[in-house]
């Protein structure tokens, strides 16, 4: 019914922007959690989530962040969310994300939030 | 002929048949001795003498004609056995040939129509009417045969046939007359003989008995061909011997029905005997057969009662071993790369696993999808040697769901063990098995889905018994509220419970996620709530002590969205707050208002930062003021074209509102969602709350009608 995939992509800075598109919900949460997953052992535990094409995110797709934010920080890593669409956005902020997550405007923004030296 | 007698009249008749029969011989005896022994002179000397024991003899000849007909009439039905015949051939041969013996040791009691003594007449009448009860017997039991067997003509045949015995036997008495009636007697009874030959042209009940039976039959009917010739050519031709004299001492021409009678016997089997033999060569591919169709019957009728699995493949195993030359059979399944031996025969199961050891004839076996024949494992295996049991294999692959699911292997101790029909018979096997695995997948799946539905059937009743029947008893509003699950049960909650102060308290909650997970963090949640309420101060308290509770024991991608309201004792305001739930829609005097105080969700950030984000919004309210809670199952419920419904039809409708009552509140609700969700699934639960504040209650003016407070107050 409805498609959802993501691309990764290595920032000079050590940073990881995992693209999101699509839809993102109880079906499609765990392909998510997997590329994650698989990012965080390949060593990137800076990581910059791209809403720019993401068009809806349920309950169980939020819940994929939370698996990983504590291990990610303290490994001194992050989760920084960038570019989300006014209405992604308005979920993350009606359940009190924005005090768990940084969210940027952009994902340049989010890239270079996270301090140069590796 | 067709005699309907039960079991209870036969038997007087029969006994009657026969004593009356063995007086009438021992009256006719009397009269010889009296006549020929004591009288001294020859029967036929006498005209009147030979009439008279002629009749006698005739109604001796009639009550062994009728005994036989009662006997043969009663197993004229069914269907003609190897058992039956072989037990009546065997008869007649035993007989014949004890009475001949009989005849050939006794000394010679006549001579030239005459007894000579007492010994002569009993030796001489036992002869005769062995003869005639033996022949009636041969007769009664070729007719059973013919009947049995029939086809269009066989009652006219039988008729025909009749005719010309009786022919035959009145030419045969006037040989004496003249030598052409006896040539005419003789060509009768050849025509007989053709007739009998021309009745048994069928005899397809052969070809469905097992070899070792038709040696038997061949052997019994060489001694009736022998039994039966010896008779018939004696009594026609032989005039000197005590057999021929007896029965013509017995009745004038009386040796002319058995020597006819006993040919048409002699000619049925050989007719029986080339025939059994005609049909040896093929009894091994018979015997075969046979034992293939029972043995695929046997499977299919078990594939129709079995349910399991397992039950179906040793029983197929066992089967496939009795219809081909296998030494041993087992079928193996294959899950998650694990082999599991199923149903092993005449081999034990951790040998078949160590087989499989050697990854080439693992491979063999569960891998392609045609069937494998292996005529000599030594030479196709590197190692083969050392598989010292199993010399030959057909590896037969078993498929359910169009998945390849398992093997059934049969081996053999010697190389070549096998032949090309045992692959043909055992491929027809396993495509059987296939069936049957499928049927038994779609019983078991069929039974666990079932069983599953019972199972839930009993938590959504759980479920439902924790939510609240009936709104609370309020005297300042009407309250309802009402939750459809998308699955049988959900995470959606909504309460009302009552604060440390005594006030009323409105709760409703989502746990993310759906199903089973969810239900069990609802109820874990409803515990919590139970616990937590007569303890707090307000809505604020009571969810930073939820969050309390629940933060760190909950898995960590979930987390519940609550929203709860107090309800002022007299009902003139409402205490909001919010863990990351959906807003509350308010209709406060004519306008709407949507309430969103600050707050994140359940199980998110550590009590410490949940108390310091979360607020408190009171609102007050007035008669005819409007409060809906919903979860967010109801402004995300799609249309056909994906579209979600957000609060705007809500918000319209709310506005158009004039009732009064919390339920209708609901129930308007529910159809604006039901309408904008026509024709698609709900894939979300659904909780509506409504709260409604009636035009009759007091009306109480407050001139700013909401106040914010940021953290928990008290």
């Amino acid at each position: 019914m409805t498609s959802f995939h993501t691309t990764t992509e290595k920032q000079p800075n050590g940073a990881c922007v995992i693209s999101l598109v699509g839809y993102l919900d109880a079906h499609t949460a765990s392909d998510l959690e997997r590329t994650m997953q698989e990012t965080i052992n390949g060593g990137c535990h800076r990581m910059v989530v791209n809403f720019t094409e993401l068009e809806y995110i349920s309950s169980a797709g939020l819940g994929v962040f939370m698996v990983f934010i504590e291990s990610v920080r303290k490994a001194g890593g992050d989760i920084k969310l960038a570019a989300m669409k006014e209405r992604v956005f308005s979920v993350f902020d009606l359940l009190g994300f924005p005090v768990l997550f940084e969210i940027h405007d952009t994902v340049h923004g989010a890239v270079s939030a996270f301090p140069d030296a590796q | 002929m067709k005699i309907t007698m039960d079991q209870q009249t036969q038997r007087p008749v029969m006994t009657t048949l026969v004593v009356s029969g063995a007086v009438l011989v021992l009256l006719r005896m009397l009269g010889v001795v009296l006549w020929s022994v004591v009288g001294e002179q020859a029967i036929e000397e006498s005209l009147w003498v030979e009439i008279g024991l002629g009749l006698m003899s005739g109604l001796i000849l009639a009550s062994i004609v009728a005994t036989a007909v009662v006997y043969y009439g009663r197993t004229i039905s069914g269907e003609m056995t190897y058992e039956r015949i072989a037990s009546a051939v065997t008869t007649y041969a035993v007989s014949t040939l004890a009475l001949l013996l009989f005849a050939a040791i006794v000394p010679d009691g006549a001579s030239h129509g005459r007894a000579l003594d007492i010994v002569g007449v009993v030796t001489s009448h036992l002869i005769a009417v062995g003869v005639y009860v033996i022949s009636i017997s041969l007769a009664g039991f070729l007719t059973v045969m013919l009947l049995l067997r029939r086809h269009q003509r066989t009652r006219l045949y039988l008729m025909l046939q009749g005719a010309l015995l009786g022919a035959t036997w009145v030419f045969a008495v006037f040989d004496d007359v003249n030598a052409i009636f006896g040539v005419i007697s003789v060509l009768l009874a050849l025509t007989g003989g053709v007739v009998t030959l021309m009745n048994i042209k069928r005899l397809n009940w052969l070809a469905t008995i097992t070899l070792d039976k038709k040696i038997r039959l061949l052997w019994l009917t060489a001694m009736g061909v022998f039994a039966s010739i010896v008779l018939a050519v004696m009594l026609a031709f032989n005039l000197e011997s005590y057999v021929t004299v007896s029965t013509e001492m017995f009745l004038r021409g009386g040796g002319v029905l058995p020597a006819a009678l006993n040919l048409f016997g002699f000619l049925f089997f050989v007719r029986l005997f080339f025939a059994t033999m005609a049909s040896l060569p093929n009894s091994g591919i018979v015997d075969r057969r046979s034992s293939e169709v029972s043995a695929l019957s046997t499977l299919t009728r078990f594939i129709a009662e079995s349910v399991s699995v397992n039950d179906l493949l040793s029983s197929v195993t066992q089967h496939a071993l009795s219809v081909c030359r296998a030494h041993g059979a087992w079928a193996e399944i294959y899950e998650d790369d694990r082999v599991q031996v199923v149903g092993a025969q005449l081999v034990s199961e951790e040998y078949v696993l160590s087989l499989h050891g050697n990854r080439q004839f693992h491979r063999l076996l569960s891998t392609g999808d045609q069937p494998v024949h292996i005529e000599s494992i030594p030479n196709a295996f590197e190692g083969g040697e050392s598989m010292s049991a199993i010399r030959s294999i057909i590896a037969i692959p078993l498929v359910s769901d169009a998945r390849r699911i398992g093997t059934l292997v049969m081996f053999s101790t010697i190389e070549f063990g096998f032949e090309a029909d045992d692959l043909k018979l055992l491929t027809a096997f396993g495509d059987t098995v296939s069936v049957g695995l499928d049927q038994a997948r779609l019983t078991e799946t069929a039974i666990e889905k079932e069983r599953m539905q019972k199972e839930f059937d009993v938590a959504r009743n759980i479920q439902q018994s924790l939510l609240p029947r009936k709104g609370p008893d309020t005297d300042c509003c009407s309250i309802d509220a009402v939750t459809i699950p998308a699955a049988q049960v959900g995470g959606d909650y909504y309460d009302y419970v009552r604060f440390a102060n005594g006030n009323l308290g409105i709760i409703i909650a989502d746990v993310s996620g759906k199903g089973i997970p969810a239900a069990l963090y609802m109820a874990t949640l409803k515990g919590v709530v139970l616990a937590q309420m007569r303890s707090a101060t307000g809505p604020a308290d009571l969810l930073t002590r939820i969050n309390l509770s629940l933060y760190g024991s909950m898995e960590r991608h979930t987390y519940i969205t609550m929203l709860c309201a107090e309800m002022a004792s007299d009902g003139r305001a409402l205490r909001l707050a919010r863990a990351g739930h959906t807003p509350a829609l308010l209709r406060l005097g004519g306008e709407m208002r949507t309430i969103t105080p600050k707050g994140v969700a359940i199980g998110i950030v550590p009590p410490s930062r949940f108390s310091e984000l979360i607020e408190e919004v009171t609102v007050h309210t007035r008669p005819g003021d409007l409060c809906l809670l919903t979860t967010d199952g109801v402004n995300e419920r799609r249309n056909a074209k994906l579209a979600e419904m957000t609060f705007d039809p809500l918000v319209e409708m709310m506005k158009g509102m004039s009732s009064s009552s919390g339920t209708e509140l609901v129930r308007e609700t529910l159809r604006v969602v039901d309408m904008h969700g026509t024709g698609t699934d709900q894939h979300d639960d659904i909780t509506i709350v409504g709260i409604s504040f009636p035009d009759d209650c007091e009306t109480c003016q407050e001139p700013d009608r909401m106040t914010i407070t940021v953290g928990v107050s008290t």
